[in-house]
C-alpha cells in the first residue's frame, strides 16, 4: 500500500499558556508546564468561551480535502473507502465518517468509524490496507480528528473563578485538529511513501483503564444533572499510566524486532504527541533505535485522534524525509492498553 | 486567606485543601486519617497521585495567591509529603512575597 498524500487543519488561532494565564492565572503555567505543553488550536474563542460553528467532522474534511488537493490530476471520486479515528466525534449517530463522507460529497465510498485515542489512525490504517490489499476499495482517505474545546471550554470558561486542576489539565494538554492520509494499492508518484507494515495489538487487556472519558456514553449518564464536573468527565489515572506504559512499549518493541527491522534502519520516529512527561518514557524506545525522535505536541497539544498523522505531516512538508529514509510512526494509548505502528519508506 | 500563624495553616491545609479539594471522602478517607505527619505520596499513607499533586498546587496559588511556578521534583517529593511540610512550604512562600 502507499501513502499518496497527507493533509492536515488546525483550526482558529495558536491559543498560548501566556493568552490562558489571562483568564486562569498563574496556575496554567504551573500545569502546562508540567506536562510540557506549550500551545494548543482550539476551535472555540478562549475569550468568550463561544463556538466558532466548525467541529471534527469538518476539521477531518478539511484535512482530507488537503491531501487531496497536493496530488495533481486526483479525481476525489476515486475515493472509495472514508476511515475516521476519534474520540470526540460531531455525534455518537451519525457516525463521524458518514457525515465526512457527506461533506465530500463522495456517495458511493465507504465509511467506517473508529472510537479510539492515540493509536486510533493506526488501528484505521490496518483497516485501509486489509480492505486495499484485498482489492475491496482502490484509494482510501484514513482521516484523525478531535474537537475537544467545545466540550469543555464553555464550561471552564464559566467557572474561571473557582476551577479546580483537573478541569484545567484537559484545556491545556488536549487540542483541536484533524489530518489525513490518501493512500492506495497503487504508487501514482515516485516520491510516494511506500507503507511497508501496519500493526495494531491490544495487551494487557485485563487491566484497569488509565484515562476515561465518559462524555457521551450509556452507562455515566450527563443529562439532567446539574452538579457534573469536568474531572468527573475526564478521569486520569496517573499510577495505571505509570504502571503500564513500560509494558506496552516493551510489547511494541518485541514486535517490532520481531519484524525484523534493525537499529539504524529509521531516520525518524514520529511517537505518541501526547505531552513531554510521556515523551520522556519513550526513552526506553529510543534507546534501541538511532531516530530522530519527531514531536509536534507541545505546539498543538495532544489531539488523540489526530496526533500522528499531524505530526508526520509536518515533517514531511518541512522537507525533512529524504528517498529512501523510513519513518516509524507509532502510537499508544492508555484509556486501555493498545499500540499501533507503521513503518513507511519514501519513493 | 489570612492563616499566618502554623496551627490555623496546617488546619486549613488538612481540612480544606487535602481533604475537601481532593475530595477525599468520597473515596473512603475520614479527616482524623489526615494528621500533620501523615504521608500522603508514594505506597504508603494515603498514596496520592501526580494529578493530586497538580490539584494541590493550584490550590495553594488560588487561596494565597501565590507563585509556585514550576512544580520540580524537589517540590512534589519533599515540600509535598505531608501536611507539616506543606504548611511550612506556604509559610516560606508567603514570607518571601513579605520580605
Amino acid at each position: 500500500m502507499f501513502l499518496i498524500s497527507t493533509g492536515s487543519y488546525l483550526p482558529g488561532s495558536s491559543v498560548s499558556n501566556e493568552m490562558l494565564s489571562d483568564y486562569f492565572g498563574n496556575s496554567v503555567h504551573l500545569i502546562a508546564d508540567y506536562f510540557g505543553i506549550k500551545s494548543r488550536h482550539m476551535a472555540v474563542d478562549y475569550k468568550t468561551g463561544q463556538d466558532s460553528g466548525e467541529y471534527t467532522s469538518d476539521f477531518c474534511t478539511k484535512a482530507a480535502l488537503d491531501a487531496v488537493s497536493k496530488v495533481p490530476n486526483f479525481d476525489l471520486k476515486d475515493v472509495d473507502l472514508v476511515i475516521t479515528s476519534s474520540s470526540t466525534p460531531d455525534y455518537v449517530l451519525p457516525s463521524l465518517s458518514s457525515l465526512v463522507q457527506e461533506k465530500l460529497g463522495l456517495p458511493n465510498a465507504f465509511p467506517i468509524d473508529i472510537r479510539g485515542g492515540c493509536s486510533g489512525s493506526l488501528q484505521a490504517l490496518l483497516i485501509a490496507e486489509l480492505f486495499i490489499k484485498t482489492g475491496k476499495a482502490k484509494n482510501a482517505l484514513v482521516i484523525g480528528g478531535e474537537c475537544c474545546s467545545t466540550i469543555y471550554y464553555d464550561f471552564l470558561f464559566k467557572q474561571r473563578k473557582s476551577y479546580n486542576a483537573k478541569d484545567l489539565i484537559n484545556t491545556l494538554i488536549f487540542g483541536d485538529g484533524a489530518s489525513a492520509f490518501l493512500v492506495g494499492g497503487e504508487q501514482l508518484s515516485p516520491d510516494n511513501f511506500e507503507i511497508e507494515t501496519t500493526v495494531s495489538e491490544s495487551v494487557l487487556p485485563d487491566q484497569v483503564p488509565g484515562f476515561i472519558f465518559s462524555y457521551g456514553g450509556a452507562k455515566e449518564k450527563i443529562l439532567g444533572q446539574d452538579d457534573i464536573s469536568l474531572s468527573q468527565i475526564f478521569r486520569h489515572y496517573p499510577k495505571e499510566i505509570e504502571r503500564n506504559l513500560p509494558r506496552v512499549i516493551r510489547a511494541m518493541q518485541e514486535n517490532l524486532r520481531k519484524t525484523g527491522y534493525q537499529r539504524d534502519d529509521f531516520k525518524y520516529i514520529v511517537g505518541p504527541q501526547a505531552n513531554k512527561r510521556l515523551i520522556d518514557d519513550m526513552n526506553l524506545l529510543l534507546k534501541e533505535h538511532k531516530a530522530d525522535y519527531f514531536y509536534y505536541g507541545d505546539v498543538i497539544g495532544n489531539i488523540p485522534g489526530g496526533a500522528l498523522f499531524l505530526a508526520f505531516d509536518r515533517l514531511v512538508n518541512t522537507n525533512q524525509v529524504s528517498p529512501g529514509d523510513r519513518v516509524l510512526i507509532m502510537g499508544m494509548e492508555s484509556p486501555k492498553w493498545l499500540y499501533g505502528y507503521c513503518v513507511l519508506k519514501k519513493g | 486567606m489570612t492563616y499566618t500563624d502554623y496551627p490555623s495553616l496546617l488546619g486549613w491545609v488538612r481540612e480544606e485543601l487535602i481533604f475537601k479539594r481532593l475530595k477525599l471522602e468520597a473515596i473512603g478517607f475520614s479527616l482524623d486519617e489526615i494528621q500533620q505527619d501523615t504521608v500522603l505520596f508514594g505506597d504508603a499513607g494515603l498514596s496520592l497521585d501526580s494529578i493530586d499533586g497538580l490539584e494541590l498546587a493550584v490550590g495553594i496559588e488560588q487561596a494565597f495567591g501565590l507563585k509556585i511556578g514550576k512544580l520540580t521534583a524537589d517540590i512534589a517529593g519533599e515540600k509535598f509529603k505531608s501536611p507539616e511540610t506543606i504548611t511550612r512550604f506556604i509559610l516560606e512562600l508567603k514570607n518571601a512575597v513579605a520580605a
